[in-house]
């Protein structure tokens, strides 16, 4: 950690934070995945996890590792906790209007600015919020969070009942981040707001529907376009059971001629979820 | 066999009993059977010894095992009939570890599947019912779960709890567990000095 004496204390804590963020993602390497796949004992865990998650990084991570030396009993069986979940999604991007003139800022994660009142410019969004908190800058609302765009979503999102459309993927923090710290520069703040929590509860009805056709035949589930948020918290569970079903379903112990079937609609259902198909 | 020495589960489970049936006479292994009047066990006689027991036994073929009452027809059908109701936690705890481990040995083809039969029914009930139960209360169906299905509830709801906490959260800023501790070491060391 280093700290830049020409910046005052505000920008002390903002690269504060910077490093930290890029602490943890160094922290977890994509080469040390190859050597744990050599096990055979955990191979199947890890292709699993690998599929379930869209990026690598949010899921290569063997232990937790709390972030500010907090205390993490209560909240041992998921890998990363909200509050983890939302300060990865502060690394999007989103575009402000600053009010005042500053020079460009060189932080370890890129150069941002340099800032001119009144001329948009792209930052991350933590660097965002901390201005906007100084009353430095005025946020602007990210395209796919507008009325129309969110309406539409909600009503493909209720129209298939297979598949997830894409969002972002970190769209629950980053809204609930903007409407926390920004609602003076949103446009129709209580419909948006609205549609985004009625695209997370249809969303999270068609992963658990999703999820009750898992079988024993079942080594992996695609699960295109699904959001951090989603993924983290369905993680404990659903990993934990597909070991079990990994355990039950060994060749020798069950014999291909099986009396019990499921029924012919969950069993229909579960076929066309296995298909794996390229991206 | 074992999958972890040191897992304490594992150690609980070999505990359980089995009634296996020797098919030899067995010299001074009378202390395992309490009914007996002998120090030897008669071939053909019937016999409760834990699993771990059986498990090598059995491998040298020196017993058959019978499968204890909850694998048996009776219970079989009952799951059929309604697999979430079945009240597995009052049977065996480690209903699904024993079973694995049984299959193998056990001359019954068909413990496998059933196995894996029950383990899919029960998942789903259990998946829909705890992601939506209320977070204080301990449920009543928590008692009829086993072992590995009570983990497995727990892992859901934890995790349902953690995001209901984020989401519902009050003050973002978090204080970091040192600070408390360093004040109230420097609280102890001045009562000390005054003193």
């Amino acid at each position: 950690m280093f700290i830049h004496s020409a910046l005052g204390s505000t920008e002390i804590a903002l690269l504060d934070k910077s490093t930290s963020r890029d602490r943890l993602w160094n922290r977890t390497p994509l080469s040390s995945l190859s050597g744990i796949t050599e096990q055979r004992a955990e191979l199947c865990t890890w292709d699993r996890l690998l599929i379930l998650g869209r990026t690598a990084e949010l899921i290569v991570q063997p232990a937790r590792n709390s972030m500010a030396g907090r205390a993490s009993t209560e909240l041992e069986s998921s890998l990363f906790s909200g509050a983890e979940v939302e300060f990865l999604a502060e690394d999007d991007m989103v575009v402000i209007v600053p009010s005042l003139r500053m020079d460009t800022l060189h932080l370890i994660c890129g150069d941002f600015g340099p800032f001119m009142p009144q001329v948009p410019t792209s930052v991350p969004l933590w660097l965002g919020i901390a201005m906007k908190k100084r009353g430095k800058c005025r946020l602007r609302a990210p395209e796919w969070m507008s009325v129309e765009n969110l309406t539409q979503v909600l009503e493909l999102e209720r129209e298939s009942p297979q598949e997830f459309q894409p969002l972002p993927f970190h769209y629950v923090e980053v809204s609930r981040l903007l409407l926390d710290n920004a609602r003076d520069d949103l446009i129709d703040v209580y419909m948006v707001q609205t549609l985004i929590e009625d695209i997370r509860n249809v969303r999270f009805h068609k992963v658990q529907s999703g999820l009750q056709n898992l079988s024993g035949k079942t080594h992996a589930v695609k699960l295109k376009n699904l959001a951090a948020m989603e993924v983290s918290l369905i993680r404990p569970f659903f990993v934990r059971a597909l070991e079990k079903f990994y355990l039950h379903d060994d060749e020798e112990l069950v014999q291909p001629s099986q009396t019990e079937t499921d029924t012919p609609l969950a069993s229909v259902d579960r076929l066309s979820r296995r298909v794996l198909r390229p991206r | 066999m074992a999958n972890n020495y040191y897992d304490l589960d594992d150690i609980l489970m070999e505990e359980e009993y089995v009634s296996v049936h020797f098919r030899f006479e067995a010299k001074g292994l009378g202390v395992l059977d309490p009914g007996s009047e002998h120090d030897d066990i008669e071939a053909g006689a019937v016999v409760d010894i834990p699993l771990w027991l059986a498990h090598d036994l059995c491998l040298r073929k020196f017993i058959t095992i019978k499968l204890p009452y909850f694998y048996n027809e009776r219970i079989r059908k009952e799951i059929q009939a309604d697999a979430s109701c079945v009240d597995l936690g009052r049977w065996c705890p480690y209903f699904y570890e024993m079973g694995l481990r049984l299959a193998p040995i056990s001359p019954d083809q068909t413990l496998g599947s059933f196995l894996l039969y029950c383990l899919q029914r029960r998942y789903k009930e259990m998946l829909c019912k705890s992601l939506t139960v209320a977070l204080t209360t301990a449920p009543k169906f928590l008692t009829l779960l086993t072992k590995e299905e009570i983990q497995l509830f727990e892992a859901a709801r934890d995790s349902m709890k953690a995001y209901n906490k984020w989401w519902f959260q009050g003050a973002r800023l978090e204080r970091a567990p040192v600070l408390g501790r360093k004040r109230r070491l420097n609280a102890l060391l001045s009562s000390f000095e005054l003193t």
